[in-house]
């Protein structure tokens, strides 16, 4: 069985020959800088690696001799998050800064910084966002085509007898807004200038069926529709506690734009499933995502509140498969023995594992103060415990 | 006569312009700033930090409701210069060195405005000695710390320890927040509380200062 075929049983809800593992699939499937590298000596495995997909959160994709080597099942194709990053970013003493193609002023200081953070927000001077998008707009996807041509290019290969995930260029629509506008503003405005906010959101979510239409062009151009399985959205729609915006405004507002987009998806490409990453207590929304046509839920943050994974598996696992949730990255992952790490993912198994429908990644992206040890101890247990 | 309950309505409901004017027309018929505070201004900043903490409410309502205190506020409190009992207790609050995550930290830091304590917002990215020098400075009854990221959350020891080494950590309570923060870390790392939400933080401020 290959990985192909390991992920297709998974995501139809049946068990393969073993929980199938996702490394560097996704943008929130990956590992930072310093944890790969030290993770990846102590095994003696190659530490090279791609052009940085994600700078921003400081992530990096493994060389393909070493995702092989770590049995990943997944392999990405999608644009670059920061658009031709090495040529765009400058540095001054210890400290890294770029403008990506949104107008935002990111800024890494090399002593300090494990992620590059956001200086800047191209509407945050504006009283209001409708008054901000009469002097700014969001960037035309067109005008990026042909450099996202030339990456998914190089990408392309490693598809292989891989599960292909066809990535976001982009943050969420919610994500994108804040960026946009600035954190407390945004939310603000919610209040304060529907309408501006329902603009925004839309201009984002056009940018996005752009983007989309794009890259599945270029599927079609070069016949590879059926290496890709997988596309995959996000946004980040809650707190540890509950929603971060209401979830009838989410209702009215959001949901409705992403079941546009996954109708797109749909349509180009009947046969993919509809990934989404959203951190935080979601469990209310997940029956209106469902019903806009999500198929597989990321990260299954299940510390959150009313996130457990028994009860989410039993509610929702005939609909949603669960892409995550594998090990907790706030605590155990980072914090933990690796004797807790293992028992972690030992028990998690027992629960998701079942009836398939579950693809093996930790919460989120492999943080940079994971230990090497920590790191094999779950790579350990998922290999030997992992199969059916 | 001001119905005051319309204050307390409009910061509830977020609505600055009107917790603007309803304070005015009380200031005007002479009601105690203290009254209107204590009466009013508080309850509603507890009913709302309550429905957020149920999920009734939500990062934009309590941002809405902290602006119209803060509208109120401004109003009510150049009248009361020089009256010590207006406040609950002087709390300087930050995110810690290496972290620029603040909403959270600016949601507390409104509650704990709005529910009468004195607040010495320093923002992002604070290190041990500016947090150290802000709570000389303004006899900071609590020092409260934020961190999001569980790279920047190791930090918060540092500043405890720092606070050791100046010889004033028996002056000062330490209070922490974030979102990979937990109680069992905050004792680990010798702080006097932890708080999940910004509602629960203002209740342990309140223990704290009252200890």
């Amino acid at each position: 069985m290959n990985s192909r075929e390991r992920v297709i049983k998974a995501i139809n809800h049946q068990e393969a020959d073993r929980v199938p593992y996702d490394l560097s699939g996704t943008t929130v499937t990956g590992i930072c800088k310093g944890a790969f590298l030290n993770a990846m000596k102590e095994r003696g495995l190659s530490t090279d690696y791609e052009k940085e997909v994600d700078p921003i959160s400081q992530i990096v994709t493994p060389v393909e001799e070493t995702l092989v080597a770590l049995k990943s099942d997944t392999r990405r194709l999608g644009a670059r998050r920061v658009i031709n990053y090495e040529q765009i970013r400058t540095k001054e003493g210890s400290v890294w800064s770029l403008v990506d193609h949104w107008d935002c002023l990111w800024k890494l200081d090399e002593t300090k910084d494990l992620y590059y953070n956001q200086f800047t927000h191209p509407l945050e001077q504006y009283d209001s966002i409708t008054e901000g998008l009469k002097h700014w707009s969001v960037p035309k996807w067109s005008n990026y085509v042909e450099q996202m041509r030339a990456d998914i290019a190089e990408q392309a290969p490693a598809l292989g007898d891989y599960c292909g995930i066809a990535d976001r260029n982009c943050a969420g629509l919610t994500e994108m807004s804040l960026r946009i506008r600035g954190y407390e503003k945004w939310y603000m405005d919610i209040f304060m200038d529907p309408a501006g906010v329902e603009q925004l959101l839309e201009d984002v979510t056009q940018h996005k069926l752009d983007y989309w239409a794009s890259l599945f062009d270029w599927i079609e151009e070069q016949g590879l529709q059926d290496k890709i399985q997988v596309v995959s959205e996000c946004d980040d729609l809650g707190t540890q506690k509950s929603t971060l915006i209401s979830p009838d405004d989410l209702r009215k507002m959001v949901i409705p734009r992403f079941k546009r987009i996954w109708e797109y998806t749909k349509k180009r490409m009947p046969h993919i499933k509809n990934f989404m990453h959203t951190c935080g207590a979601v469990r209310p929304i997940l029956p209106d995502l469902i019903e806009a046509g999500l198929d597989i839920y990321n990260p299954v943050q299940f510390t959150a509140h009313d996130m457990d994974l028994k009860g989410l598996k039993r509610d929702f696992g005939k609909d949603l498969v669960f892409w995550g949730g594998g090990i907790d990255t706030q605590s155990t992952l980072c914090k933990g023995t690796p004797e807790e790490v293992s028992d972690e993912v030992k028990r998690i198994l027992d629960i998701m594992a079942p009836g398939g429908g579950f693809v093996f990644a930790p919460v989120h992206n492999v943080q940079d103060d994971v230990s090497a040890a920590n790191f094999w101890a779950m790579w350990d247990t998922l290999m030997e415990y992992g199969k059916y | 006569m001001t119905d005051l309950n319309l204050l307390y309505d409009a910061i509830l409901n977020g609505k600055l312009e009107q917790s603007v004017e309803v304070t005015n027309q009380a200031v005007a018929e002479g009601i105690e700033p203290q009254e209107i505070i204590n009466g009013y201004m508080i309850k509603a900043m507890e009913e709302i930090g309550l429905r957020f903490q149920n999920g009734e409410a939500f990062v934009p309502n309590l941002l809405m409701a902290a602006r119209a205190m803060k509208g109120s506020l401004d109003i009510l409190r150049p009248l009361m210069k020089g009256a010590n009992s207006v406040s609950m207790g002087k709390v300087v609050i930050g995110t810690v060195k290496g972290d620029l995550h603040d909403i959270g930290k600016n949601l507390v830091a409104s509650m704990l405005e709005g529910c009468g304590f004195e607040v010495i917002n320093l923002g992002v990215d604070i290190s041990s000695e500016k947090f150290i020098e802000a709570a000389k400075e303004h006899k900071a009854d609590i020092i409260c710390m934020s961190a999001l990221l569980t790279t920047t959350m190791n930090y918060m020891k540092e500043v405890i320890d720092a606070l050791e080494a100046a010889g004033v950590r028996k002056d000062v309570k330490v209070m922490i927040g974030g979102a990979p923060v937990t109680d069992a870390f905050a004792q680990q790392i010798g702080a006097d509380g932890y708080s999940e939400n910004a509602n629960g933080a203002v209740a342990l401020a309140r223990k704290l200062v009252a200890e």
